[in-house]
């Protein structure tokens, strides 16, 4: 039988691309970078046995991180997917708690973009330190809860969660503004030496503020206001002396 | 590819003169840079590639002049002679006025010599008012109109070079209807259009040009030799044509085209080639005409369900089967289309263009699809109309999936030749085809 499509035989369809392909690709080999990055990171970071969090560790490694990211030109969006892949629900990388929380800090603060927005609704991780040293000129808007030592070291950039935060929230926050929409827990404001942290609902425990300005709803808890004194009272002073 | 291009120039010549002289009309049809008028254009390529043109139109909007200019001037006859073979459509008309009868004082000596008809000797052959011809006497022309085959008294003529043109007003108390097997035989049907209030009203203003054509010498000497019968001297035909010639370029300054000429033309437009998107989509418009998923095929009289899963493709919306001669005509003409460009090859666009005039009288539509188109705005007759629309459907999807179809069909020619490949599968009906012709379709015996 005669064959009805020989006309065709050698023929290959040219590639379709459209716009977004390109870009998806572009994100896909954004993103790879970013793991490989934040591979090395954890490896980096995996050769200390015990990872406590105290200050030499932070810096350290933040400073890996930032070191690590220092080549890969990327944006808002590939953080969002670098968030997405380091909580499990799209890729498979090991998520390390402070580790993976000063990584994403470490993102927020190299990104091409000086607003960032995270939803963190739809993640089941509360990574800490996220909002670590955010430095000034920089915003970050964590949309959801947010875990432990949010806010952390702030530089000067303004930090707005709009659900709660966990503890130590604006531990050692330099200056800046530190906005939580609902409540935070115990040791908020730890170490604090400037800024303004303001926390809408309750909060569970202030720690030991340094400076600053806390707010919790619109009342001024750090440093605490003293009540006015009349004149009256001071006149009677005056008379004692 | 060879094209002749003094032929091609000649041809040009022909139509712009005809065009600007002879039959007025506004440009309709519009490719690459170039505009022309449809009709005229086409009743042209009929008359190059030996093709069949029906022309409707109002009465008295020049569809038969249109094709007795373009033939005059393209087989070389003088206007007389063409108009000494047409036959015309009316009831009382009989074989023996159309094809041929027997001579009579050879007759009476025991003879039996069939004179034929100037109609079914010469190649240009017009059937004016075919649509005045009852039903029962269509069947009368449809194997001439077919394959140029006439027959009389256990005698046949076959000519090998011809062109046929019918034209047929809209129906008045007068017509018949065009039987469908007759219908299908014309490659291409064409509406001739009134050129609107401004240029129509030229026409009258200046002497009759169509005298021009008429040449009282070469008349005589044609029909003189034609009266020969069969055995009339070729040499003295083809003076009488060099005398018409010569008048033609002395009065309007055009060089016919000779015999040769022409089948050199008829030549180079067959043998140009189609190129492959041109032939998916081909493959495409002839899959939505002739698929049915539940009766296997389109056949007339046979409506699909309602509901059916191809209500989207014009499969639906027929009640006919396109037939084996609609790809012959639409690659007829699109060749000739393709060839008048100058194009070297037949592209999807060249097919665009002929596909309306090559489906519009042989598809028999579902009553509410032509309900749907009539109340449109349009400027052709509705069967014109509904055509161009249904090849605007058939081109977007082919615009869409172009690439998918093609790469389906040469999976499927890979498949023919055993290789191990899965086989396409897509939505139209095309995919189904391809489906049914690597047997991969349960079969029903």
């Amino acid at each position: 039988m005669v064959n009805p499509f020989q006309a065709f035989r050698a023929y290959t369809a040219p590639k379709r691309e459209i716009p977004l392909d390109r870009i998806l690709a572009q994100r896909d080999q954004t993103l790879q970078r970013l793991l490989q990055s934040y591979q090395a990171f954890v490896e980096e970071e995996s050769q200390q046995l015990v990872w406590v969090v105290e200050q030499g560790a932070l810096s350290r490694a933040y400073t890996t991180a930032v070191e690590m990211l220092k080549d890969i030109d990327f944006s808002v969006e590939d953080v969002e997917d670098m968030c997405m892949d380091l909580d499990g629900t799209v890729g498979t990388v090991a998520s390390l708690g402070a580790p993976s929380g000063l990584f994403i800090a470490a993102m927020c603060n190299q990104s091409q973009e000086r607003d960032i927005t995270l939803n963190l609704r739809s993640m089941t991780r509360r990574w800490p330190f996220l909002g670590y040293r955010l430095p000034r000129g920089r915003r970050l808007f964590l949309e959801g809860d947010v875990g432990d030592f949010v806010g952390a070291l702030l530089e000067g950039g303004e930090v707005t969660v709009t659900g709660n935060a966990g503890n130590y929230a604006g531990i050692g926050m330099k200056e800046g503004r530190l906005y939580i929409g609902y409540s935070s827990g115990k040791h908020t404001g730890e170490g604090m030496r400037g800024g303004v942290l303001e926390i809408k609902g309750r909060i569970t425990e202030l720690g030991k503020v340094k400076d600053g300005t806390i707010y919790e709803g619109d009342q001024q808890v750090f440093p605490p206001r003293e009540a006015p004194t009349s004149s009256k009272t001071l006149d009677s002073k005056r008379q004692t002396t | 590819m060879r094209i002749t291009k003094d032929s091609h120039v000649k041809l040009r010549d022909i139509y712009t003169y005809i065009n600007e002289n002879l039959y007025y009309s506004r440009p309709d049809l519009h490719i690459q840079s170039e505009s022309a008028n449809a009709t005229l254009l086409l009743i042209l390529f009929t008359a190059l590639t030996g093709g069949k043109a029906l022309v409707v139109g109002e009465p008295g909007l020049g569809k038969t002049t249109a094709a007795e200019y373009i033939c005059s001037l393209v087989y070389g006859f003088p206007l007389g002679v063409i108009w000494s073979s047409v036959v015309s459509g009316h009831p009382e008309q009989t074989e023996e006025k159309i094809v041929g009868r027997p001579d009579l004082g050879k007759l009476n000596q025991g003879e039996e010599v069939i004179i034929w008809s100037l109609f079914a000797r010469l190649p240009v052959k017009i059937v004016d008012e075919i649509n005045r011809l009852p039903e029962t006497k269509q069947s009368l022309i449809l194997d001439g109109v077919e394959r140029g085959k006439w027959e009389y008294l256990n005698q046949s003529l076959i000519n090998d070079d011809f062109c046929l043109f019918a034209t047929a007003n809209y129906q008045d108390q007068g017509t018949n209807t065009l039987v469908p097997p007759l219908l299908d035989r014309f490659d291409v049907i064409l509406e001739s259009k009134h050129p609107g209030a401004n240029i129509a009203s030229l026409i009258g203003q200046e002497a009759s040009r169509e005298s021009i054509l008429r040449h009282v010498p070469s008349e005589t000497a044609f029909l003189e030799v034609l009266r020969q019968g069969c055995n009339a001297n070729p040499a003295a035909l083809d003076q009488a044509r060099k005398c018409f010639a010569k008048e033609v370029e002395q009065q309007c300054g055009l060089s016919l085209l000779t015999p040769s000429e022409r089948q050199s033309i008829r030549h180079d437009i067959a043998a140009l080639e189609i190129d492959l998107a041109a032939n998916a989509f081909v493959r495409m418009a002839l899959s939505e005409l002739s698929f049915c998923c539940k009766y296997g095929q389109k056949r007339s009289g046979e409506v699909c369900d309602e509901g059916c899963h191809y209500s989207g493709y014009l499969c639906y919306q027929i009640t006919n089967c396109a037939s084996n001669r609609l790809p012959n005509s639409i690659y007829r003409y699109a060749r000739a289309l393709a060839w008048w460009l100058g194009d070297s090859r037949v592209d999807v666009e060249h097919v665009r263009l002929i596909l309306p005039y090559a489906i519009a009288h042989r598809i028999q539509w579902r009553e509410s699809y032509l309900l749907m188109r009539e109340r449109e705005q349009r400027y052709e007759p509705l069967q014109l109309h509904a055509a161009r629309q249904a090849t605007g459907d058939i081109f977007r999807r082919f615009h869409e999936q172009r690439h998918e179809v093609m790469q389906a069909l040469s999976t499927a020619a890979q498949i023919m030749d055993d290789a191990d490949f899965v086989p396409p599968k897509g939505d139209h009906p095309l995919y189904a085809d391809i489906q049914r012709d690597l047997g991969l379709e349960p079969s029903p015996w």
